[in-house]
């Protein structure tokens, strides 16, 4: 019970902390009651019930970041971690953040109706489905706090840090083998020295907060992350100006992926997180596109930096978001721009036909061989993703028009992007024989495939709308 | 265009298409006759004899571990099948390296000084059914059946029993049905992939839906079509006036995946409860399969120096007043130990070479570093002399502080 407690308050903190930040950010948006939406029929009920959610949602995964880079900075200041260095000084910046928000947001605007009315059979199933991913999340939890350290990775690269950091109180070095042995004891050294700290910092904070050391209980921060996730895609639906029941549904949907759903009970890795930060930056970029808010435009901004601290691909990630953003920023120039970008990669395709060289470990030279069973297997045939990408195929046919124009350019562009940047990984390099047997292929595709569920139930709620309008013209 | 009613019609549509789709699979992929009286044969693991290698029934489980000489294993059991009654054999076993053949071995009593044999398809770690019902051996009366593995057995292979079954329509849907919903606890694969019920599975699931979908799909388009026939309806007024009913199916053939997955998820619960439930995180660790490597760890633990972080330790230079922390070296034959030790061993100093089975460079280990060996091969201790020797190199000279659980810890002096 203590230990709940004591584990329930120290994330509570990092969760309010995200919340504060996101609301001090978010009053202009609120103000004015923009909505994302081309639609007029409750927008603003649907904006404000989006943005709940969203506040939730986007909140925990902002706080969570800014607790590690605060972890990092008491480090570099030679610092030690405890509860009083790390929470005292976010509890009160957070207090400064939410009368900040409060008062900006008590000036400037006025309280809303919570979200449109469902009729009562659709209430129902609103229910239904809050009850389904509820006792999802229930049996997640169990799970999570239960299960002591489990999968390789989780204790080859990413715990070990944790455990050093936690029982040193600071970020101690991590080198390779050979630079080890030359430090003298100094330096430690782990399956993957140079990985990020971002994760291994939610685990320190997670056994600071009960203080001690126990790997079950210091993976809370896994659970918590696919909720906030699934808050935030409940949110940018509502947002969009869908109904509370097709927001329930891309809850549902983004928090029923089997192999998400696996990330958090054999919690460790840190693909779920880059999946949430993804999904996040991506959003908010999207978000901005539409609202061009500088709340939204920060957001994306934080969310895009966090992902090269959670994965080292996670700078691949960040920069497949530029294509959305140049279409924003230059609405005009910049469908040109994106389409030479794509020109100049394809040629640098052709060139690397002809060189060898290597980055970030892959050897990149072109030899397309895609290893097509084992793609097959893991898109189509195998458990990871229920019906996920059948969908996103079926909708990228149906729909093409509707992805290609605002306002689901943007983001369609974003996940072009990211498709063609798992593509070249995996056609073109030495990963294809992590696509055969069925390894790396699938938690490379987890850092996508939260983002390109919500991108599919936009997209069908925007399509939708479109010929449901169209339909009433006609009549 | 009436079509409003067509959405909640659309289940009932959705439903048939799943039994068309179901019907259509059966009639491709029955081995035998629509319907057989001949009922399922079950060969349970305690039944089987290991007639070539090393291996040992563990609990209901036969554990193959080692070919024979000749890079063969085989596993027999003795049947009285009649050969027309059964159409479909099939091993359950997972853990089969993908390098590994299997074929099916059977004697009859047409053929008594006759082995036949029939290659076997792997999936996943555990191999397909095989169809014997086209086989012009297999006749008369089956006296026994046999597995024969072949090539090197990297893992050991676990054999769970095998069925002989009359591959009739009941029978496949049966088969389907049984690898949708079957349970493997979680393990080392768990994290890179679910598999879609069983590792072996003739029709996955999302297919099956998919298809359903479609042909449901279809049969809507179909009757919109024939209703709104004497109206000229643009074809994206078509698409869109069927789309609702189609995302309802969507969410319906998800629905269904979703439960499946829930109810694994809750077994996992289930297990994980009576595994972990209410234990210390020390108890939960010895819990694990590696449970034995954790009691050892922990007792070397208390055995090596004290770590006592200091705030005013320089960065750089954590352990007591900028005394560097003990270093650790950690061997063992097995990749997965040297890893799992490490975490283990941690905050101590730990280095250990994950790719390789080698020890450290005896030049570069020094006093006061420690080493932990555990089910190593070829490290030798002589305990009058303290001295240490692995792989025939150098010597070194070392005190032997823990010995215990298959492990040994030293002292370097």
């Amino acid at each position: 019970m203590i230990d709940a407690l004591r584990l329930g308050a120290g994330w509570a903190l990092a969760w309010l902390l995200g919340v504060a930040i996101v609301a001090a950010l978010a009053p202009h948006r609120l103000e004015t009651g923009v909505s994302l939406s081309a639609r007029s029929v409750d927008s603003d009920a649907s904006v404000r019930a989006g943005e709940i959610m969203w506040l939730a949602g986007s909140g925990f995964l902002a706080g969570a970041f800014v607790l590690t880079i605060w972890m990092r900075v008491l480090s570099a200041a030679h610092v030690r971690f405890s509860i009083v260095s790390i929470a005292a000084p976010l509890a009160i910046a957070t207090l400064a953040l939410l009368i900040f928000a409060y008062v900006r947001r008590k000036r400037r605007t006025t309280a809303r109706e919570l979200g449109a009315p469902l009729s009562n059979p659709l209430r129902a199933i609103w229910w239904a489905l809050a009850a389904w991913v509820a006792a999802r999340f229930a049996m997640l939890l169990l799970e999570v706090v239960r299960i002591p350290l489990y999968p390789w990775d989780a204790w080859e690269q990413w715990a070990t840090k944790a455990r050093v950091w936690y029982e040193f109180g600071r970020l101690v070095p991590f080198v390779d083998a050979g630079s080890w042995f030359a430090a003298h004891g100094t330096a430690w050294t782990d399956a993957s020295p140079g990985y990020p700290a971002t994760v291994p910092l939610w685990q320190v904070w997670s056994c600071i907060a009960l203080g001690r050391w126990d790997d079950a209980l210091m993976n809370l921060p896994w659970w918590l992350t696919a909720v906030a996730l699934a808050f935030a895609a409940y949110g940018v639906v509502r947002g969009f100006g869908a109904s509370a029941l097709a927001a329930m549904i891309g809850a549902w949907l983004v928090s029923s992926l089997p192999l998400a759903n696996v990330h958090v009970a054999l919690a460790g890795y840190a693909d779920l997180p880059m999946a949430a930060y993804y999904a996040l930056a991506a959003l908010a970029s999207w978000r901005w596109a539409q609202s061009r808010s500088i709340g939204d435009a920060t957001l994306a901004l934080v969310f895009a930096l966090a992902c090269p601290t959670i994965k080292t691909p996670g700078t691949v990630w960040a920069l497949t978001l530029v294509p959305a953003v140049l279409v924003t920023l230059l609405p005009r120039r910049g469908p040109r721009l994106v389409g030479i970008g794509i020109a100049v990669a394809a040629f640098a395709l052709l060139v690397l036909a002809r060189i060898h060289p290597t980055v970030l470990g892959y050897r990149l030279h072109l030899d397309f061989a895609p290893a097509w069973d084992g793609l097959a297997d893991s898109f189509f045939l195998l458990g990871n993703w229920n019906l996920l990408w059948y969908a996103a195929i079926a909708c990228a046919v149906v729909m093409w028009r509707e992805l290609s124009k605002r306002p689901m350019l943007p983001l369609s562009l974003t996940l072009g992007t990211g498709l063609a940047f798992l593509a070249v990984v995996f056609a073109f390099t030495n990963a294809r024989d992590w696509v055969s047997d069925q390894t790396t292929i699938n938690r490379a595709v987890l850092h996508i495939a939260p983002l390109v569920t919500v991108w599919i139930v936009l997209l069908c709620v925007r399509w939708l709308d479109g010929h449901r309008v169209a339909h009433a013209q006609a009549a | 265009m009436a079509h409003s009613d067509l959405a909640p019609r659309s289940l009932t549509i959705w439903i048939a298409a799943l039994a068309v789709t179901v019907l259509a699979y059966v009639a491709v992929a029955k081995a035998g006759p629509w319907y057989s009286p001949a009922p399922e044969v079950r060969i349970a693991s305690s039944a089987l004899q290991i007639a070539r290698g090393k291996g040992a029934l563990i609990g209901d489980v036969l554990v193959v571990e080692r070919t024979a000489d000749d890079g063969n294993a085989v596993v027999s059991a003795t049947t009285n099948l009649v050969a027309r009654d059964y159409a479909r054999v099939a091993w359950r076993l997972h853990g089969l390296a993908p390098g590994t053949s299997a074929f099916l071995l059977w004697n009859t009593d047409v053929e008594p000084d006759r082995v036949n044999r029939l290659p076997l398809a792997a999936q996943g770690g555990a191999l397909l059914p095989a169809d014997v019902a086209a086989d012009p051996h297999w006749l008369g009366q089956v006296r026994g059946i046999a597995l024969i593995l072949h090539g090197e057995i990297e893992r050991p292979v676990e054999i769970l029993g095998a069925d002989a079954g009359s591959g009739d329509a009941f029978a496949t849907i049966a088969s389907r049905v049984r690898e949708w919903v079957a349970y493997a606890r979680w393990n080392g694969s768990s994290i890179n992939t679910v598999s879609d019920g069983d590792e072996a599975v003739l029709l996955p699931l999302p297919l099956l839906l998919f298809a359903a979908l479609v042909v449901a799909s279809a049969a809507i388009a179909a009757i919109v079509w024939w209703r709104g026939r004497g109206e000229s309806i643009a074809p994206a007024a078509r698409i869109a006036s069927i789309a609702p009913s189609v995302a309802l199916l969507f969410l319906a053939s998800w629905l269904v995946l979703d439960a499946r997955w829930a109810v694994a998820l809750a077994r996992h619960v289930h297990d994980d409860g009576i595994r972990f439930a209410g234990k210390s995180p020390a108890a939960k660790h010895l819990a694990l399969e590696d449970g034995a490597l954790f009691a050892f760890v922990e007792k070397a633990r208390t055995i090596l120096p004290p770590i006592a972080a200091d705030a005013s330790d320089p960065p750089g230079h954590p352990g007591p007043r900028g005394a560097p922390a003990a270093r650790v070296f950690v061997v063992s034959d097995s990749n997965y130990v040297r890893g799992r030790a490490a975490y283990l061993l941690y905050p101590w100093n730990v280095w250990t070479d994950r790719a390789q089975n080698v020890l450290p460079p005896a030049n570069d280990l020094r006093a006061g570093d420690w080493i932990v060996v555990y089910q190593r091969h070829g490290v030798a201790y002589d305990a009058a002399a303290h001295h240490l020797r692995w792989d025939g190199g150098k010597v070194i000279s070392a005190d032997l502080r823990l010995l215990d659980h298959g492990g040994a810890l030293f002292e370097l002096r």
